[in-house]
């Protein structure tokens, strides 16, 4: 009877996701003591409104690195989408129209039509999808700026940028889609079949294909979802802030690549897990919010973030061989 | 025998082939294009996005990949321009910017040598803390007004061509000396194409691959100290741009993304042609970002097509 129960606790405490969860109590217990602000529900959930951006691409970047891809033009492509939003949002108010569906309806597809961009590329080209994407991302950012010519878009119309706004009790709405995103995924990769296929392309894509599984339909359907959440995400980011630079988004895909290997999921795809991710995207944020909080320099701040994330993921990656051997 | 040179060299004298093309177009639309001084600042330019593609090569060739190698040339950059500005002897800050090379690539190659880890995660984590490093040094300032004696790479030129190209000559010789043709090389390109053939055929993986990090730090090292002379300043961000050229050059000259296939040459001549073009883009005032495009374009292409013709 006790070693059911020490074998239950083992189990809980394996899964990534909780254990990441348990790390992000306990470091939350820490600031709360060392910081007078921190216990406070708008603190809370302002670390969960503002890493929610992230935590929808997170889920995204979890499902491509799945099926074994990776995308390091995350940031241009969210930029390229944000600053399209963005000039429709003016135009559409010059017009006199205020069609906030229509607008999130339209990041969504250029989001869609981007990332299928990149999918197509992949498949016609055969090349790993870094090289792709390295090279897409050099494209995209070059012909925003080009376009562009550097500056920012401001003055976004009212009707937009009060879209992020509607709250329940603080919590955002984009809170509300990570959150409902999260649930459809996992239930997604338990008990349905095309969960489970995108997990066998990612898990072996030749072994995949000998069995009957379309493996391009698959790639371009989970390149499609990724190109939805981005749009989905720009949408909200430019909202929110009610500007967009064409170097917006620099850097995202350290940082979600980071929280997906931290998460617990494998770089060479076979791994969906979402809840592990987000909680890697939390504890990220958290650390941030504390350093933040704690009054560290910005310069600080940088290197302590980078030194956060590289030993997370060094512990983590260390933490999965330890299993695989046990194995 | 002439057909079966041509045929292991098809890739080369294709990149060739585009380098002269493009070289034609720039000279007849431009007419300071193909004057000496220009080939002479071409020669300059090539040297700094030369060294880091050796280094990045090399870690390609083993499988890998080095993205902290920019963030390594902007630590470096940073470490020397404040040492010198404090007044330090050149000797001593060449010295401690070396070893803390060697100490970047060292802690790249004991992470995913010795540990075996994901090369291109690690690197872009390690590039996170190096640029972190380097701007608290800085606080996020350049650092200019370094002294006259350190500026050497600014415009000395020997036998007509600037300083760095003769060293760059220098680099590209130990690379192939090293790479090529001793054992250690060869057991690299091994490693590069099947890591575990190699590993039970006994050959010491983890020793080799982090020998391979040290020497993509040494070449990050040169490329510091290189730039940091010739534009007079020390900047964190230097080298920001010359990392996913330098993975272009690579692999549009040939080297294999899955590792253990490639020769330099094709990478060099990669380089050349990213070079004429920022230099053409330059004469003929075409926007940066323009340039940015073509690379991109360019490196879709071409591995397209190569794709395509070459098997």
């Amino acid at each position: 009877m006790n070693e059911r129960k020490e074998d239950m606790i083992f189990q809980i405490i394996k899964s990534r996701g909780n254990l990441l969860l348990l790390c992000v109590v306990g470091l939350g217990i820490l600031a709360g003591f060392v910081t007078e602000n921190f216990f406070q529900w708008g603190n809370i959930v302002n670390i969960f409104n503002n890493n929610a951006i992230y935590g929808v691409l997170g889920i995204g970047m979890t499902l491509i690195m799945a099926t074994g891809n990776i995308d390091i033009s995350v940031g241009a492509q969210f930029a390229v989408v944000g600053i399209c939003v963005a000039k429709f949002s003016i135009f559409l108010n010059d017009q006199g129209m205020e069609l906030p569906v229509l607008l999130a309806l339209l990041a969504v597809i250029l989001g869609m039509v981007i990332a299928l961009c990149n999918a197509v590329l992949i498949l016609l080209l055969k090349l790993p999808a870094v090289i792709v994407t390295l090279g897409t991302l050099s494209v995209m950012r070059g012909i925003l700026y080009l376009a562009t010519e550097g500056a920012w878009i401001t003055y976004l119309p009212r009707w937009y940028t009060d879209v992020p706004n509607i709250n329940f009790h603080g919590v955002k709405v984009i809170v509300v889609i990570w959150i409902l995103l999260l649930i459809l995924f996992s239930v997604i990769f338990r008990h349905f079949k095309v969960g489970r296929i995108i997990l066998a392309v990612g898990n072996n894509s030749e072994f995949a294909g000998r069995i009957g599984i379309r493996i391009q339909g698959i790639l371009l359907l989970s390149f499609a979802i990724w190109g939805a959440l981005i749009g989905i995400s720009a949408f909200i980011f430019v909202a929110q802030i009610g500007t967009i630079q064409p170097s917006a988004g620099n850097g995202y895909e350290m940082t979600l690549i980071a929280s997906v290997i931290i998460g617990g999921n494998c770089i060479n795809g076979g791994v969906c897990n979402v809840w592990g991710t987000s909680a890697g995207i939390l504890l990220l944020g958290l650390i941030g919010n504390i350093l933040v909080l704690a009054q560290v320099p910005m310069y600080w701040q940088n290197m302590l973030t980078g030194v956060v994330i590289i030993s997370a993921i060094i512990i983590s990656m260390l933490a999965d061989k330890k299993g695989q051997e046990k194995r | 025998m002439m057909t079966g040179v041509l045929k292991n060299k098809k890739n080369e004298i294709g990149m060739l082939v585009i380098l002269l093309v493009l070289w034609g177009i720039f000279s007849m639309s431009e007419d300071s294009f193909s004057t000496i001084s220009n080939l002479q600042q071409i020669s300059k330019q090539c040297v700094e996005l030369g060294f880091m593609t050796l280094g990045m090569s090399a870690c390609i060739i083993s499988g890998g990949f080095d993205l902290s190698i920019g963030s390594i040339v902007g630590l470096n950059s940073i470490l020397i321009a404040t040492m010198l500005q404090n007044g330090t002897g050149i000797g001593v800050v060449l010295l401690v910017s070396a070893i803390c090379s060697i100490a970047c690539g060292a802690l790249n190659g004991l992470l995913i040598g010795c540990l075996q880890m994901q090369p291109m995660v690690i690197t872009l984590g390690t590039s996170a803390v190096f640029t972190g490093i380097g701007t608290v040094i800085s606080k996020g300032h350049a650092i200019s007004g370094l002294p006259e004696q350190f500026l050497v790479f600014h415009a000395t030129e020997i036998a007509g061509l600037p300083l760095q190209f003769w060293l760059f000559i220098i680099g590209v010789t130990c690379f192939v000396v090293i790479f090529q043709y001793s054992k250690f090389g060869r057991e690299v390109y091994l490693i590069g194409s099947n890591y575990d053939v190699a590993y039970y055929s006994g050959l010491p993986c983890r020793r080799n691959i982090f020998w391979v990090y040290v020497f993509s730090a040494c070449t990050a090292f040169g490329v510091a100290v290189i730039m940091t002379s010739r534009m007079a300043t020390g900047r964190i961000d230097f080298a920001d741009n010359y990392v996913m050229q330098s993975v272009s050059a690579a692999v549009i000259g040939g080297i294999s993304v899955y590792g253990g296939k490639g020769k330099i040459y094709g990478a060099i001549i990669g380089v050349l042609i990213f070079t004429v073009l920022s230099n053409a883009f330059n004469l003929l005032e075409l926007s940066r970002y323009l340039h940015q495009i073509v690379v991109g374009v360019i490196l879709l292409i071409v591995l397209g097509i190569r794709r395509k013709i070459i098997k």
